[in-house]
């Protein structure tokens, strides 16, 4: 059994103090040990910006990569060894911004793989530009008027991307995120979970106490998240009152299921060697 | 009909056949059915497509060339044009031999040739394509099955070799297919033989005791050395002229055992086959220029994490979209430097279609043994013309995975680090799975851990490690080959799938008297200067030939070797090479 200790990696984290990613960093630990996995089958991979260091403080396998581009290589890695348990961090930029396009197909495609998205609504790394999910008329470096893009609605989104499993969490209740993050990684498909996490530096708006005033969670309002249509009117709520929880789950086989290579066991498992001279034949 | 002669009795003849007509016609079926035809009477034949990009209409032909000596190219000149249109015939009228030969049906189309087509001195040939189709209950592209029948006829060539290609084409699905399309290509032979009033163009004939040969593109090649080389990935965003590797690997995914991903775009296509490579399974990926771009920033990603990959950059003319579906060699310097920063690659472009087997093998050991991307380069004409050659030899082709370690080496190691700093630069490599190997693969330069670090001395270290790998590479990396005699006044220099046309052009020259090789570059990068001076020193006078408007691998020498060649051939509008003009060209040079 591995405990959440176990799992601190030799680097110490270099976010600002109190950032909201602490507490996510906490809660995959924490999940990770919950579900009893072992490290050397877990891979966490990343994109770029703040929530793309969280590989280098878990002690597990990771891939620290480049910017948008963590969802493809995490579904890589997951389709060449479907015995790994694989973890991807994205920013809302990473995510929602450059890797927009994989997100939706990520999505679509169900490999079973959990998308954790460190949601801030703001580009911290860079030092403070608006982002994908800023609010309208939110005031940073580059929109020093005020955005005058509306923010994109993920949970919505992965809904209409036909995502099998999407949730929203938020920094500030570290032991509900890592109830859902559990909840995640156990769901066969992809599973997404959108995660509010305030940036303490840049975002002054979007603050720990602007969420706790705003937040509730779905399962004390009774939602049932096999319910498409209701799932879909609590993706598009935003605002006064934000619900976090599991918003939508449904059952498809993921495409670990479908790839036919992958029936004979991980595709890394098996032998390099083989005859093409039956497909030479085929050249006469 | 009258006798036939042969024309010429020169081993060397080169037949060359179009036919050409709307895309949807058959055409590009037609033209592999004759292809394969000729290679089962003993032949060697080399073909190429020229298509518009576009589905439907527009003027598609389909060059077949064939000798009974080794062929390596297209032939300028056209023997027989097998016209399923008259745009074929108006297209195609300068390249027609005044000997040649024009197959169409004027019995559906009743025009006057010499009206039409006041510069044609070919003959024009009438065979009632539509008729024959109608009097079979056939469908209307089966005329383009009749039309290769007559073919056959004309030429002197035995039914027997296209009997048995159209079987084996379209009787494996369907039997009743197979003799419908027999039977419309010996309606067509027999209209010759029978009705016919015209002469006999016997230039080529079948060859007896000829070894068995595989008819197959540069793609399929680029494929079947990926399988063999143990490939377990293959990610790709369709785009021509890559998108038959594609295809290939989908058909043959379950045969295989490989995973076969189309993906939303290049970008995730290079970077789902890192993650996979990463996990551990041997991955490739194909595009052209275009895509290529989009696969650069997870070039330099595989770079820095020290992740093996295989590129295959099949190009066309850029820059961007250019001419989607023509020929150029373009993309040499892109791809010697593409991606921001210092790394070590493999560049590397095969010649021909058993090059292009072979080096994608090796190129998938190359990518293991140095932890390193490896880029091989085709191009629009090596990707999809066919060409006769002998089957491939599989013997000695071992699949080498370099400083991979097992679980069992990796419970022996004490701190193991995924990024040591090692003797040659490359590090022992453990898998995401296996016990004791935990690292973080970082695309953010790191410590031998994989932990991200800035420091500059660090910095310094893991970019001079990284280039350790140089040393060992630049030593196994295969120098150019030298053709035709070892003493020349001459020798034409160049690189990648130009081969095939100045193979034609010397042995053209070498046939007319003159005094000239051919030297050939697979290898590009790290470019192998010791070999290439120890040949090139020899070389009287040099001319370079490539498919591109600013010599690129001209501007690679100079920077290698602070040589350049002393004349400069260049093409650059879209088309291959042919031979005759090419020797003409190189002729002039020599002067």
């Amino acid at each position: 059994m591995t405990t959440p200790e176990e799992l601190r990696s030799t680097v110490i984290p270099d976010w600002c103090p109190g950032c909201g990613n602490h507490a996510i960093l906490m809660s995959v630990k924490g999940a990770i040990a919950d579900l009893g996995l072992d490290p050397k089958d877990v891979v966490l991979v990343s994109g770029i910006g703040c929530s793309a260091k969280t590989p280098h403080y878990v002690k597990t396998y990771g891939f620290h990569a480049i910017h948008g581009r963590a969802l493809p290589v995490a579904s890589g890695i997951r389709l060449a060894n479907h015995q790994l348990t694989v973890i991807a961090h994205c920013g809302d930029g990473d995510c929602y911004g450059i890797g927009m396009e994989h997100f939706i197909h990520a999505m679509r495609r169900n490999v079973n793989i959990t998308v954790l998205v460190h949601n801030n609504q703001i580009y911290g790394l860079t030092t403070g530009q608006t982002s994908p999910t800023s609010d309208f008329g939110f005031k940073t470096k580059s929109t020093p008027g005020g955005s005058i893009e509306r923010g994109v609605m993920p949970l919505i989104l992965a809904i209409g991307s036909g995502a099998t499993f999407v949730a929203r969490g938020f920094a500030g209740n570290p032991k509900h995120l890592r109830g859902l993050i559990a909840e995640g990684i156990t769901h066969k498909g992809a599973s997404l979970i959108d995660i509010l996490q305030p940036c303490v530096t840049f975002n002054h708006v979007n603050t720990f106490a602007w969420y706790r005033e705003r937040v509730y969670d779905l399962k004390d309002a009774g939602h049932d998240p096999t319910d498409r249509a209701r799932a879909m009117e609590k993706a598009l709520e935003w605002g006064d009152r934000i619900p976090t929880g599991v918003i939508y789950r449904t059952e498809r086989p993921p495409l670990d299921d479908l790839v036919p290579a992958l029936a004979q066991g991980p595709l890394v498992k098996q032998p390099l060697e083989r005859d093409i001279r039956p497909l030479m034949e085929r050249f006469y | 009909m009258p006798r036939a002669v042969k024309d010429v009795a020169d081993k060397r003849n080169v037949l060359s056949i179009m036919i050409g007509g709307e895309a949807g016609y058959g055409i590009m079926t037609s033209g592999e059915i004759l292809a394969r035809s000729f290679s089962r009477g003993g032949l060697h034949v080399h073909t190429d497509v020229e298509y518009p990009s576009l589905i439907r209409g527009g003027h598609n032909t389909y060059q077949v060339c064939v000798s009974e000596a080794e062929v390596w190219g297209l032939r300028e000149k056209v023997d027989v044009l097998i016209a399923l249109d008259d745009l074929t015939i108006r297209e195609h009228t300068r390249e027609l031999r005044p000997d040649g030969k024009v197959l169409f049906d004027l019995y559906e189309n009743p025009i006057d040739p010499k009206k039409e087509f006041p510069d044609l001195r070919a003959e024009v040939v009438p065979v009632p394509l539509s008729q024959i189709v109608k009097e079979k209950n056939g469908d209307k592209v089966m005329r383009n099955t009749v039309s290769i029948g007559a073919c056959m006829a004309l030429i002197d060539y035995d039914f027997s070799f296209l009997e048995d290609v159209i079987r084996s084409t379209f009787g494996k699905k369907d039997v009743e297919v197979g003799n419908a399309n027999v039977d419309a290509a010996k309606a067509g032979y027999d209209y010759i033989i029978d009705k016919a009033k015209c002469t006999v163009l016997k230039r080529v004939s079948r060859v007896g005791g000829a070894p068995r040969r595989m008819v197959l593109t540069g793609n399929d090649a680029i494929a079947l050395g990926a399988l063999q080389g143990g490939l377990r990935w293959y990610s790709a965003y369709p785009m021509t002229p890559a998108s038959s590797i594609l295809h290939f690997m989908a058909a043959n995914e379950k045969a295989t055992g490989i995973v076969v991903r189309q993906t939303e775009d290049e970008i995730a296509a290079g970077t789902m086959a890192i993650g996979a490579s990463y996990a551990g399974a041997r991955a490739m990926v194909a595009t052209s220029g275009g895509g290529f771009c989009l696969m650069v920033e997870g070039l330099g990603l595989a770079a820095m994490t020290e992740t093996p990959m295989v590129y295959v950059l099949a190009q066309r003319p850029g820059p961007s979209t250019g001419l989607a579906t023509r020929h150029e060699q373009g993309d040499l310097q892109f791809a010697l430097d593409a991606s921001q920063g210092d790394f070590v690659r493999v560049v590397l472009a095969p010649g021909d279609v058993d090059e292009a087997f072979h080096h994608t093998f090796n190129a998938l050991n190359l990518a293991d043994r140095y932890q390193i991307p490896v880029i091989v380069i085709s191009d629009r004409y090596l990707s999809e013309s066919l060409r006769t050659t002998l089957p491939f030899d599989l013997s000695g082709k071992k699949i080498d995975r370099g400083k991979l370690l097992t679980e069992e080496q990796l419970a022996e190691a004490f701190d193991y680090k995924r990024y040591e700093d090692t003797e040659d630069g490359v590090s022992p490599r453990a898998l995401p799975g296996m016990k004791g190997g935990l690292f973080v693969a970082n695309g953010d330069d790191h410590y031998e851990t994989g932990e991200s670090n800035e420091d500059p001395d660090v910095r310094k270290q893991m970019m001079d490690k990284r280039f350790k790998k140089l040393k060992a590479l630049t030593e196994e990396i295969p120098g150019p080959t030298l053709y035709g005699p070892p003493d020349a006044d001459a020798t034409i220099v160049t690189w990648g799938s130009c081969k095939g046309p100045c193979m034609d052009a010397m042995n053209i020259l070498l046939d007319k008297g003159r005094s000239v090789n051919l030297l050939h570059f697979i290898y590009l990068k790290p470019f192998p200067r010791k070999l290439a001076l120890e040949k090139l020193k020899k070389a009287r006078m040099t001319i370079g030939v490539e498919s591109n408007r600013t010599s690129q691998f001209d501007r690679l020498m100079r920077e290698e070797l602070k040589v350049s060649v002393d004349k400069k051939i260049r093409k650059y509008d879209g088309r291959p090479y042919f031979a005759e003009p090419l020797a003409n060209e190189i002729e002039e040079a020599m002067r």
